[in-house]
């Protein structure tokens, strides 16, 4: 992700256990380096998540573009055009 | 033979099997046709068709990716840490992390258990690579292997009597080499550390058969062949069967085992099944195998109830992602792990990525 990240690209990782925050430490121990938020039970139900891994795309203007369950491969492909979509090439900060 | 580059993460969701982040197909060195490397993860498969559809579901993985029977899926075996910390059980415990290593591919057509799911929970990683054909001609050849993962076996493998194969660690792997055997390998060059190989995996059959086929001068030509001899030779010399009786057997239970793998791949003509066991159910009549046979009615409801399941929740699942499509994103604001707020409206025109996760 690091690699698109300096054309506007930020990841947030949601999760929704309980008790997740030694797995989300040990995320972080690995190189996890974006923000993860815990407990997020209401954001998965906001957005109607169930399968795991579920990643979700949105746009500049803030439009659900791509959601895809699991299947990596397909949806790096989206990333990459919609990161290339007007071209906006702040490079993209921490969300904090 | 196998070998194997990176890992790729590979989940099962529910029994699915499903690519995940990075897996992918690889080619790599002429001469070794690398096709696929990849680590799949199984969920807790304790039910009995569960392993089986799972088995089917790998071959089919190779069968629908490069279309070829010759290619081969061999399974390495590692137990999850986390899941045994967590009490998954093992059932073999003698048996060592990460040594295990079983080659499937047709065999995966087989009714037998093999090590790769002696644990209820465990990691297994895919390796899939052509493999050589049958035909002795055809196999000769050499591959260098990028791994470490014949090393625990045997470096002169006579396995077959028609084919000699040989595996010497070189720096960074293995070198493979197939070669006819010419003449074909006598009982005196049987290489007993390739018996002790099949113990030591438990492949008890297989150890037996080949024992029994080179004190035979047998010249079988694969471990299924060498299996099936070491059946064949219990039953009759324990005189359980007759050898006609033998043949009606086998021809049963080659019915059953092909109904079996027919059960759980279909998922589009149940009916047909259905209508194929009803069919052959009076002939199983006066058999032993009977119970099996009329099992394979029940299995193939508890096939159609698990996938009208399946279905429905594809299909929530489909909805909502139609239902979000195009839509402004659902606000929400969090503190991510170090206490810092995350808001999702202060991050307008950034490409955002939600990551929805869980360690489960």
């Amino acid at each position: 992700m690091e690699r698109y990240s300096n054309k506007g690209l930020v990841v947030v990782g949601i999760n929704c256990e309980d008790k997740a925050e030694r797995e989300a430490r040990f995320a972080r121990s690995k190189g996890l380096s974006y923000p993860i938020l815990l407990e997020a039970k209401p954001i998965f139900e906001a957005y109607g998540t169930r399968g795991m891994p579920t990643n979700l795309l949105i746009d500049r203007e803030g439009i659900v573009r791509d959601r895809r369950v699991a299947n990596w491969g397909e949806f790096e492909k989206r990333i990459e055009s919609l990161v290339e979509e007007k071209g906006d090439s702040t490079p993209g900060r921490s969300p904090r | 033979m196998v070998a194997t580059l990176s890992f790729a993460l590979v989940g099962v969701l529910g029994g699915r099997l499903q690519e995940g982040n990075g897996g992918g197909l690889a080619r790599v060195e002429p001469g070794l046709q690398w096709v696929y490397d990849g680590t799949l993860s199984v969920g807790t498969t304790t039910e009995r068709e569960d392993r089986r559809e799972f088995k089917v579901r790998l071959h089919y993985l190779a069968l629908e990716k490069f279309g070829d029977r010759s290619v081969r899926v061999a399974l390495v075996q590692k137990v999850d840490p986390v899941a045994g910390a967590a009490g998954g059980e093992k059932r073999r415990p003698e048996e060592a992390e990460g040594t295990v290593f079983t080659e499937l591919g047709p065999s995966l057509l087989r009714p037998k258990p093999y090590g790769a799911f002696w644990f209820k929970r465990a990691n297994l990683f895919l390796y899939l690579a052509p493999f050589p054909p049958r035909d002795v001609s055809a196999t000769a050849g050499e591959w260098r292997v990028p791994n470490r993962l014949f090393e625990t076996l045997p470096s002169r493998s006579n396995l077959t009597g028609d084919q000699v194969w040989t595996t010497e660690p070189e720096e960074g792997g293995v070198r493979i080499t197939c070669a006819p055997a010419s003449p074909p390998i006598s009982r005196g060059e049987f290489n007993p550390t390739t018996l002790e190989a099949y113990r030591q995996t438990y492949i008890v059959d297989r150890a037996e058969g080949l024992v029994k086929a080179f004190e035979r001068s047998w010249r079988v030509r694969s471990t299924e062949e060498i299996e099936d001899a070491a059946i064949t030779l219990r039953l009759v010399e324990s005189k359980e069967m007759t050898p006609d009786e033998l043949r009606t057997r086998t021809a049963e239970a080659d019915w059953i085992t092909t109904t079996e793998m027919m059960v759980a791949t279909e998922e589009d003509d149940l009916d047909a099944l259905v209508k194929r066991v009803e069919t052959a159910l009076p002939r199983f009549a006066g058999s032993p195998l009977r119970a099996a046979a009329e099992d394979l009615r029940g299995e193939i409801d508890r096939k159609i109830d698990r996938l009208k399941k399946d279905r429905a929740w594809w299909e929530e699942d489909r909805k909502t992602g139609e239902r979000l499509l195009g839509k402004a994103a659902p606000e929400f604001t969090g503190r991510d792990l170090e206490g810092n707020e995350v808001s999702l409206p202060r991050l307008r025109g950034k490409v955002v990525l939600l990551n929805f996760w869980a360690s489960w």
